[in-house]
């Protein structure tokens, strides 16, 4: 079966797995640990330390696959791994969170330096009365007018869907833009 | 069956991998200067490891278990011999599974870097720079203050800890925080940035650079643009923003609305966004102004001819039999129209 892959990252607590969660047809293949940093624990007990894996299956001989990477740089030697050969990514930023947009920013920098694929930034948590506006979002990562960035809540499939069709639009033009 | 060779040809990760996946009974014998090792392999995993260094320190050391297989990690090369028997050790010291020790592995040569590189920077002794580049603020709290009283040059990063009864962590982090400011410098080389580290990559990748060059911004542009000054009035971050306040967002239906709903009554009441922020607050918190909007505009169009001119070069070096990640676009329909129908 062949297959095309779209990696789903971001800094730490993000939304990343629950992305994943919401959209794949499988049950996630997820290789979670206990946390034991004294700073992380206060956010959630179990994180992602090698990769999230969900798949959707287009017809009987091609499926996408997504994979979420770990949020902490310290497993950044993942990054690079499940980056490989992606067709485009996703960059969760938890908009209830200022103090980590700083941790979205250098994913960023990271992952536009590693690879030129496209690439879109969601606003995740925007159900919570707390969260930061996109453009708010925008702004602070320093990002130009035409990289998205989409409002998104990970537990609500039709929203996890809206991402992932932007992100195929875009992949599209492009792909039509060298055909032409 | 003997199976023989040298780590430097076969590493030991691999190896490992072959004789579980194989479900090999046999031992595995390693040897390096003055150094024998012995893994044992039974049920598709390590059963039993052990490892003996002759000469260290004039001193003969033993390891067995998990400490035996990270010990075995590090080792660059060293002939091994696999003999399949089923005369296994008594001993089965061996409780981790090797995919976890190979993730430990990595975590454990990632703290011993940052160790190093923390123990180099305590050594350091930071300087003032007598001319900081002209900023429109500078803000330091008390703990920036009280280590910025103490550099002059001639204290380590170490006595100044002692000197303020910091802990050296902090303290780093700290004058961290005040090299970023311009403030002071350090006279240790910074690591290197990321982009180096890739860069072997993307000259190995051309095709990728060239075709997404259309949309993507280059890479430098997106540096410079967060290196942008901030804008020197102060505005209050949320005065055109107004919180939701539980009210359902009608983008995200009933799922949301529950969620919402659910939650309130934990939730605690947020106090109203003040009119201005603290000036310790405000310079990470600033909202843009005209200033930054001019400079987003300059931004955009400099980027713009960039594009153009990487489009314009792409089209000469690009050749048209070209670029591997194009993907089909019935594929790509395809899988929009599964997505839509989810």
């Amino acid at each position: 079966m062949e297959s095309l892959k779209i990696v789903v990252t971001g800094a730490y607590a993000a939304g990343k797995t629950q992305f994943i969660q919401s959209i794949s047809e499988i049950e996630v293949v997820s290789t979670e640990a206990g946390v034991d940093h004294p700073e992380e624990i206060q956010l959630k007990d179990h994180t992602t330390v090698a990769l999230d894996f969900g798949k959707i299956t287009i017809n009987p001989d091609f499926a996408l696959h997504l994979y979420g990477t770990p949020g902490q740089e310290r497993f950044d030697f993942m990054w690079e791994i499940l980056a490989m050969g992606c067709i485009g990514y996703v960059v969760m930023v938890d908009s209830t969170r200022p103090a980590h947009l700083r941790e979205a920013a250098n994913v960023i920098r990271f992952f536009t330096n590693m690879i030129d694929v496209p690439f879109v930034v969601v606003a995740n948590k925007q159900d919570d009365p707390t969260c930061l506006p996109t453009e708010y979002i925008r702004w602070r990562l320093g990002l130009p007018d035409y990289i998205p960035v989409l409002p998104c809540v990970a537990t609500d499939r039709e929203s996890v869907k809206e991402v992932l069709l932007t992100l195929l639009d875009i992949i599209y033009e492009m792909s039509e833009a060298a055909v032409n | 069956m003997s199976l023989q060779g040298n780590l430097v040809d076969l590493p030991l990760i691999d190896l490992v991998q072959v004789l579980t996946l194989q479900n090999k009974t046999g031992v595995l014998s390693i040897s390096r200067d003055f150094s024998q090792a012995q893994v044992a392999f039974g049920k598709s995993r390590i059963y039993s490891a052990f490892v003996h260094h002759n000469e260290q320190n004039g001193h003969p050391v033993y390891k067995q278990g998990e400490d035996a297989l990270y010990d075995l990690l590090e080792w660059p090369d060293g002939q091994f011999t696999f003999e399949l028997t089923n005369a296994l050790p008594n001993v089965e010291n061996v409780q981790q599974k090797w995919d976890y020790m190979i993730l430990e592995h990595c975590r454990r040569h990632d703290e011993l870097e940052q160790k190093q590189r923390q123990g180099e920077l305590l050594s350091s002794r930071p300087r003032l720079i007598p001319n900081p580049p002209a900023q429109a603020e500078i803000t330091l709290d008390l703990e920036q203050w009280r280590i910025l009283f103490q550099i002059n040059g001639l204290l380590s990063l170490q006595e100044i800890a002692t000197n303020t009864r910091q802990d050296p962590e902090e303290v780093v982090r700290i004058v961290g925080k005040l090299a970023k400011k311009g403030l002071i410098e350090l006279d240790v080389a910074p690591l290197p940035p990321p982009v180096q580290d890739y860069a072997a990559y993307r000259q190995a990748q051309p095709h990728e650079a060239q075709h997404y060059s259309q949309v993507l911004p280059p890479r430098q542009e997106i540096e410079i643009y967060s290196r942008l000054p901030l804008p020197s009035q102060e505005a209050p971050v949320r005065s055109s923003y107004t919180a939701p306040q539980n009210t359902p967002n009608p983008n995200y239906g009933p799922t949301q609305a529950t969620r919402s709903t659910a939650g309130a009554s934990n939730r605690p009441t947020l106090p109203p966004a003040p009119r201005s922020y603290p000036s310790a607050v405000s310079q990470d918190f600033r909202a843009p102004n005209n200033r930054v909007t001019e400079a987003a505009q300059a931004f955009r169009s400099k980027s713009e001819s960039a594009v153009t001119r990487a489009d314009s070069n792409a089209k000469e070096q690009v050749p048209t039999s070209a670029p591997s990640p194009k993907v089909q676009r019935g594929v790509l329909s395809g899988i929009m129209a599964k997505i839509r129908g989810l």
